[in-house]
């Protein structure tokens, strides 16, 4: 499983003659993800979501914190350098949301697999036609596809592509970042799918980033929300929609829409204030006081810490 | 009363090496005074099309190949281009799309490219003028004097239903106007377009793919497929019983708080540069009859609404 | 869903394109007639070029000969050949007579008379005796003549006995005559007028005399009538031949287009596609050189270079690729950029590909195209590049070139003398060996341009 431990991710923007400005685009997170769980992290643009899913793999380097993967042994994901950074590559793994840009449409199918197999050494026909037979069975695409160029396939089938190569190694944990945003909802359906089944019957784990709560609560066990680099609110996803503690989970579910022709009437109810914070703001205290619309004095002074408010379901908050 | 705006048998091709893309056609619709009408659909379905169209912004390789566009009793399909662009386009019906927020130019304040708007079409511009626009999408004030680099997606996106409104449309087309943003902004544009119809009597056209969105929105309802209307009604009447069986698996693949699983639709959107004379979606139904095959199915009124489907 | 297509539509398209068509024909039509240069005028032609010598026999500055179908009367080159060799000889001296006749129709003189004997052993005079259609003789004489040498109507000795004849035609005490006034002695109507008079048409008859003091053998004796006309491109002030001059210059000019075009292009593009790839201190410092590169003044640069170094084909085409280079870069640059901002390349780095393979597998593929259309565009700008180099004197030695040719045209003020024929050709032919390569090149662009975007 992966253990996040205080995770911090900053960047810094230095231009010439002007003062630095300082991203914090993951602010001190802690999570872990178990064996074959699927793992949702909610959050809008700005909340850090799409840096810690790169934090958790390695593709970005934490600026303070640890990020430590147990599988059999355990071992400093943020630290791996050449080699061994390499080696942590078919263990960990990313999905990426623009399936017409993740997988170079001009080269065949087959080609677009062998790469990652390559870059592990092994390049014996072989065992690349194994290899490859096998990881499109599992995404259900028929094994004739590995012939055709990647742009003669639909959106649908190319993220297909796109998680089969994740699964050459048969990864421990593979980063989701937004998978199924750009697709059609009759071809959702069926990406969702194949990720259960990797984690049910594979035991391979998820870390689903998206911004869409409904597609969460579908997918995963469990929820995490993140907002301004924090963890607002994680728990059992179930439990997370029913029985949202964070005023920001609240105010999203809220304004998630569901199938309810009575509302056009009506307007919709969201308890939050202002707009979208900028990525460079760095409120003090809570991060979400500024727009929360029940913050207190203390909300502006200290950070509150995640609480176990419900058994399994934490919250930061001064609230609870 | 006449409808504000009636499609009827409109049809939008486009030229391909291929031959010719049916983009869109046959399509009849309806936007009442002060409704507000939803078309639903996937990519490539044709409803964005369907918008384009009406605006008079087909370009080539595009064209309108058949059918009227019934402006208050005018076919404006017939009006001379100069004439459509001075007293129609933005001044009696004006279009929001997807990214919109990107149509202002950074290097103008918001309020002076409002202002421009304004001026442009002959009216009197000025200070006041564009404040009372952005009060009207609930922006504050000192909005007109921001560059739009400034200000958030969300903003961004009101401020341009502001420049919409600018001229006072009777109609204003929406073409997912909420799809880059976040969830949160997003109800706060659906809340800005009902009060808008609500307070200015406005009537809206929102085109969007996401079926609990407009479900939250709409009077009534127009479901697209393959460049088709397969069903269209109140929105009540189809999302109480969805008809159409390319409805009822859109409503299952769409993910919302209620779902417990989400099903894909097995299967391809047919060629549109190839239609054969058949149910186009009978190859991805789970019904399907031996007629579906070879018989195109037309809408026929079924219990309040219509539906294009050999079942009824 | 197909929305991009392979190489083979890419001809398909080009094809489709008539200009990039009839630029293929005509660079096919180039480089055959290059390689038929290269393999049938062997390189001793280029020395020849520069050895006035080899070019006697032929007239000076005179148009091309189908200048005669447009209404110039401009006459031939007549070669008179002196084959019956009649005479004696004895122990102490020999002499001995030819003769030859020929009739002339023009109305204008041949631009010169030339006389080459040729014998073995000593002669110590040879005189011509010039007889013209009205019986009148012109009598010019050569003393201590040498061998295989021309001598022509700048010859004193010639000059003088034609001197003597006008005077004695004239009564006048002419002391000097220009060609036109030798001619007119050889040629006109004989009288007082005889400088102004015209020329006589008829048969002429000259009989050339030689004495030695020993037996003489005597062959390939010729007098030649330079004309005033000749090929198919005139000749310049040496009496070369322009045609075969721009025929030479054929294979230099498409060398130093070629050349310079592929080291620079391929050079920028790896230059400029490197910067983008690595990014950070290598970007910076790569693309710092690309603009110092665009800064400096090519041409001004190369010539200074040319008066330390003698130049070569490899080096001048060396020097032009240098400064042509960073234009190609920023642009494979920018492509570079924008393939770098696609999400595939993120994907590599995740499947832990090196950044060579991920280079070679999705960059390289992206800028060949571009590469190939730029190379076509920048092969016509190296042969203007080059043939202006060469008209400002800067080439290798021992090359004939286009720009060479311009350059002595306007050394011996072609242009005010009105010798079209100098400047006209060699001018064209740049222009026509440029004018493939900028079809073929734009029709590439065309068909590359759409895809480069759209990814």
């Amino acid at each position: 499983m992966l253990r996040i431990e205080d995770v911090r991710v900053f960047f810094t923007k230095k231009r010439m003659f002007e003062k630095a400005s300082v991203v914090k685009a993951v602010d001190g997170v802690s999570l872990s993800v178990g064996r074959g769980e699927i793992l949702a992290l909610v959050g809008e643009s700005g909340s850090g979501k799409t840096t810690l899913g790169r934090a958790a793999i390695g593709l970005v380097r934490p600026t303070s914190g640890r990020v430590i993967l147990v599988d059999g042994e355990e071992q400093n994901v943020g630290t791996a350098r050449g080699r061994r950074w390499k080696r942590l590559r078919k263990k960990l793994q990313i999905i990426f949301q623009d399936p017409f840009s993740s997988i170079d449409p001009n080269m065949r199918v087959y080609d677009a697999l062998r790469i990652p197999l390559v870059a592990q050494g092994i390049g014996r026909k072989e065992e690349v036609s194994a290899k490859v037979a096998e990881v499109m069975k599992r995404v259900g695409l028929p094994e004739q596809v590995v012939n055709s160029y990647v742009f003669q396939l639909s959106g649908g089938q190319r993220q297909r592509i796109g998680i089969a190569r994740v699964l050459l190694f048969d990864p421990t944990l593979v980063v989701a970042d937004e998978p199924v945003s750009m697709l059609d909802a009759s071809l959702k359906g069926d990406i969702l799918h194949i990720i259960e089944n990797e984690s049910k019957q594979n035991k391979v784990a998820f870390l689903f980033i998206t911004h869409d709560m409904a597609v969460a609560k579908v997918v995963a066990r469990r929820i995490a929300v993140m907002y301004l680099g924090k963890i607002g609110e994680i728990g059992p996803a179930e439990a997370l929609v029913l029985d949202p503690l964070h005023p920001y989970t609240k105010a999203m579910l809220q304004a998630s829409p569901v199938i309810d022709p009575s509302m056009k009437d009506r307007v919709k109810q969201v308890n939050i204030i202002g707009e979208v914070a900028l990525s460079t703001s760095h409120p003090t205290g809570c991060k979400f006081h500024p727009r929360c619309p029940y913050a207190m004095k203390v909300c502006k002074e200290e950070e509150p810490q995640l609480k176990e408010a419900r058994p399994d379901h934490f919250v930061a908050c001064w609230l609870y | 009363m006449t409808a504000l705006l009636e499609a009827k048998g409109l049809k939008i091709y486009y030229a391909s090496p291929r031959g010719d893309v049916r983009a869109a056609e046959d399509v009849n619709l309806e936007v009442g005074r002060g409704e507000i009408v939803g078309v639903a659909g996937e990519s490539g379905s044709g409803k964005t099309t369907i918008a384009l169209g009406i605006m008079r912004l087909i370009s080539k390789p595009g064209r309108i190949v058949g059918g009227e566009v019934n402006f208050d009793g005018t076919n404006i399909l017939n009006v001379p281009e100069e004439e459509f662009r001075r007293d129609y386009r933005w001044s009696r019906m004006s279009m929001v799309f997807q990214g919109s927020m990107n149509g202002f130019t950074p290097v103008f304040t918001i309020g002076a490219q409002i202002d421009e708007v304004l001026k442009i079409h002959g009216r009197e511009g000025g200070e006041l003028a564009v404040r009372k626009l952005l009060r009207m999408v609930d922006l504050d004030e000192s909005i007109a004097k921001r560059y739009p680099h400034e200000l958030s997606g969300g903003q961004k996106q009101r401020a341009f239903i502001a420049m919409a409104l600018a001229l006072e449309p009777k109609l204003l087309v929406a073409d997912e106007p909420t799809t880059a943003l976040d969830v949160i902004t997003q109800a706060t544009i659906v809340n800005l377009l009902k009060r808008l119809r609500r307070e200015m009597g406005i009537s809206i056209l929102l085109i969007t793919h996401d079926l609990a969105l407009i479900s939250e929105a709409v009077d009534t309802l127009y479901i697209m497929y393959a460049g088709r209307i397969v069903e269209d009604g109140p929105s009540k009447t189809i999302f109480g019983k969805p008809k159409h069986p390319y409805t009822r698996g859109l409503l299952a693949a769409t993910p919302t708080l209620q779902s417990k699983d989400i099903t894909g639709i097995p299967g391809f959107m047919p060629d549109l540069a190839n239609m054969a004379e058949m149910c186009s979606f009978s190859p991805r139904c789970p019904f399907v009859m031996d007629r579906c095959r070879v018989e195109r199915p037309r809408l026929e009124r079924v219990e309040g609404e219509e539906v294009a489907c050999w079942l009824f | 869903m197909e929305t991009q297509s392979t190489d083979r539509s890419y001809l398909r398209e080009f094809l489709k394109s008539k200009s990039g068509v009839v630029g293929v024909v005509m660079l096919v039509l180039l480089i055959a007639t290059s390689l038929y240069v290269i393999i049938a005028i062997p390189q001793s032609e280029a020395y020849k070029w520069q050895n006035p010598a080899a070019w006697q026999g032929n007239p000076t500055s005179v148009p091309p000969a189908w200048v005669n179908y447009f209404g110039v009367d401009a006459p031939q080159t007549v070669d008179l050949s002196l084959n019956s060799w009649a005479g004696s000889s004895s122990s102490s001296s020999a002499a001995y007579s030819a003769s030859v006749s020929f009739t002339w129709k023009h109305g204008v003189p041949p631009s010169n008379l030339l006389v080459v004997p040729n014998f073995s052993g000593n002669a110590y005079e040879v005189d011509v005796i010039w007889t013209k259609p009205d019986g009148n003789m012109v009598q010019i004489g050569l003393s201590s003549p040498v061998s295989g040498i021309g001598y022509d109507l700048t010859t004193a000795s010639i000059r003088q006995g034609l001197v003597q004849y006008i005077q004695s035609q004239t009564h006048t005490l002419i002391e000097s005559v220009g060609p036109a006034g030798e001619l007119a002695a050889l040629f006109n109507d004989d009288g007082p007028n005889i400088l102004n008079s015209s020329v006589q048409q008829g048969t002429y008859i000259v009989t050339v005399q030689v004495v030695g003091n020993q037996a003489l053998s005597l062959s390939n004796s010729k007098v030649t009538l330079l004309g005033d006309s000749y090929g198919t491109m005139g000749t310049d002030s040496e009496g070369r031949p322009i045609d075969l001059g721009v025929l030479a210059g054929l294979p230099w000019g498409l060398e130093i287009g070629v050349l310079s075009a592929v080291v620079g292009v391929v050079g920028g593009v790896f230059w400029g596609g490197l910067a983008g790839f690595f990014g950070g201190w290598r970007d910076k410092l790569l693309s710092w050189g690309m603009l110092v590169g665009i800064a400096i003044p090519s041409l001004a640069f190369i010539i200074a270079i040319s008066y330390t170094f003698p130049l070569t084909l490899l080096t001048e085409a060396l020097l032009i690729a240098v400064f042509s280079a960073p234009f190609f870069g920023i642009i494979a640059r920018s492509v570079t950029l924008s393939i770098r901002s696609q999400t595939y390349v993120e994907a590599d780095k995740a499947m832990g590909v090196s950044a060579a393979r991920t280079f070679f597998t999705h960059f390289l593929p992206r800028l060949t195209p571009v590469t190939i259309a730029f190379t076509a565009l920048s092969v016509s700008a190296g042969i203007i590049f080059g043939e202006t180099l060469a008209f400002l004197g800067i080439e290798p030695a021992n090359v004939i070139t286009w720009g060479g040719i311009l350059n002595d045209a306007i050394s011996f003020d072609a242009s005010v003398h009105g010798w079209w024929w100098w400047v006209l050709f060699p001018g064209i032919m740049i222009i026509v060996s440029s004018l493939p390569f900028v079809l073929v090149g734009f029709a590439l662009d065309r068909v590359v341009a759409p895809r480069v975007s759209a990814k």
